[in-house]
């Protein structure tokens, strides 16, 4: 009995140390290409975008966003500053809704479509209908940027910036700073950060 | 004990009270126990919260008297975290007997500390409780490396506070069992088995 069961704990904790280890690894690494570029999604005009014709000549800033996380809507008006200069500096953009609708109704469609106006993005704002394009990003949460040099390899990957709720009070200004030296042809000193936000409702 | 824990109160109360800062409204009404004894859950109440950032959050954990830690970040706004709070709470308390302790910590914006013990209050939750403060990356990173932010976020730790296992999703009683259970056996040598070998 006693064997049996440290068997079976031997074989739990295997199973949990793979469990543990199995979210965190898939994220898109430094110098990688955005995956599923061509892809198609439908753009609160109606239109359909790709991540590959929103790109701009010198890079592209692809943010997975939502309508009803309060971290994303405190960072909206932040997001949408910075999205529309970067287009101005011929850095393309493109938010990303991945969220299910059916978990979140005003994550929907019509929603987006508010938002998107109100917020005065000039940028696409697009329903990752599968939500296979954060899957394979490896994106987690609402917001999460990523920035793609002129080559499409992403130089940075994360946050906007340090302090969601108290615009008056970041100090690091991750995603301003990033775009600036990516136009500018300086590496990005923090290539990667983090910040609260909200878990990603993945469809099945 | 009630006695004893009522001593620091009072003097708080004084300090507060000689400082001058208790009350900026003018002394319009006379100075009736009645106001006094309504400013005294909020001036001298001990806090329900520790702070705790990026530096602090590690040291502050290791301060928790249980053997076993369960950690769950969380906010009121976040509604998978208020969903799942019920059985957070209800399975720590289960295991409470075994060494395992709850230490949540609210990510919640500055300004709504009061919504946040309000929610912990309704849920029975233990106090004090923990506030994060200060910026998110560093804090991330000091907490659980593998941890990209989204919330809600869970983590067991052991006695010297290494992350046992990572729940990065939403949890419920049914999910939290296993890697809990299997810890307390392991952290205990022995006890476990035999209890079972005795049967």
């Amino acid at each position: 009995m006693t064997k049996t069961l440290s068997i079976a704990t031997t074989l739990t904790l295997a199973l949990t140390a793979f469990a543990s280890g199995a979210h965190a690894q898939d994220a898109l690494a430094l110098g990688a290409q955005a995956p599923m570029r061509t892809h198609r999604m439908r753009n609160v005009d109606g239109q359909q975008v790709s991540i590959q014709s929103a790109a701009g000549e010198r890079g592209t800033l692809v943010i997975f966003t939502c309508n009803h996380c309060p971290w994303a809507q405190a960072w909206e008006a932040r997001i949408t500053e910075l999205g529309n200069a970067a287009l101005g500096r011929g850095v393309g953009v493109i938010a990303i809704n991945p969220n299910d609708p059916g978990e979140y109704p005003s994550d929907g469609f019509e929603e987006m479509q508010r938002r998107h106006r109100a917020a005065g993005m000039r940028f696409p704002y697009v329903v990752d209908e599968t939500s296979n394009v954060a899957r394979r990003f490896g994106a987690t949460r609402t917001p999460e940027v990523f920035l793609f040099d002129r080559r499409g390899r992403l130089v940075y990957h994360g946050a906007v910036d340090d302090n969601a709720h108290q615009p008056d009070q970041v100090q690091q200004r991750h995603l301003a700073d990033a775009l600036d030296a990516l136009v500018a042809g300086r590496p990005i000193a923090n290539a990667q950060t983090r910040s609260i936000g909200c878990s990603i409702k993945f469809r099945d | 004990m009630t006695a004893v824990g009522m001593r620091p109160v009072w003097v708080a109360l004084a300090l507060t009270a000689c400082s001058g800062a208790a009350d900026p409204e003018p002394p319009a009404e006379p100075p009736a126990p009645a106001p006094a004894a309504e400013a005294a859950p909020e001036v001298a109440a001990e806090s329900p919260w520790i702070d705790v950032d990026a530096t602090s959050v590690r040291e502050t954990l290791r301060e928790h008297p249980a053997p076993a830690l369960l950690v769950n970040v969380w906010s009121t706004w976040c509604e998978p975290c208020v969903e799942e709070m019920p059985d957070v709470i209800a399975t720590a308390r289960r295991y409470e007997g075994q060494g395992l302790g709850l230490a949540l910590i609210a990510a919640e914006p500055p300004t709504r500390r009061a919504e946040a013990l309000s929610f912990l209050r309704e849920q029975g939750a233990p106090e004090p409780s923990y506030f994060k403060t200060g910026g998110d990356d560093a804090f991330i990173e000091a907490l659980h490396p593998e941890w990209s932010g989204a919330l809600p976020a869970t983590l067991l730790l052991d006695r010297e506070r290494r992350v046992v296992h990572f729940w990065p999703e939403p949890v419920d009683e049914a999910a939290l069992r296993g890697p809990i259970e299997a810890h307390l056996r392991t952290a205990r040598p022995g006890t476990g088995t035999e209890a079972e070998a005795g049967r």
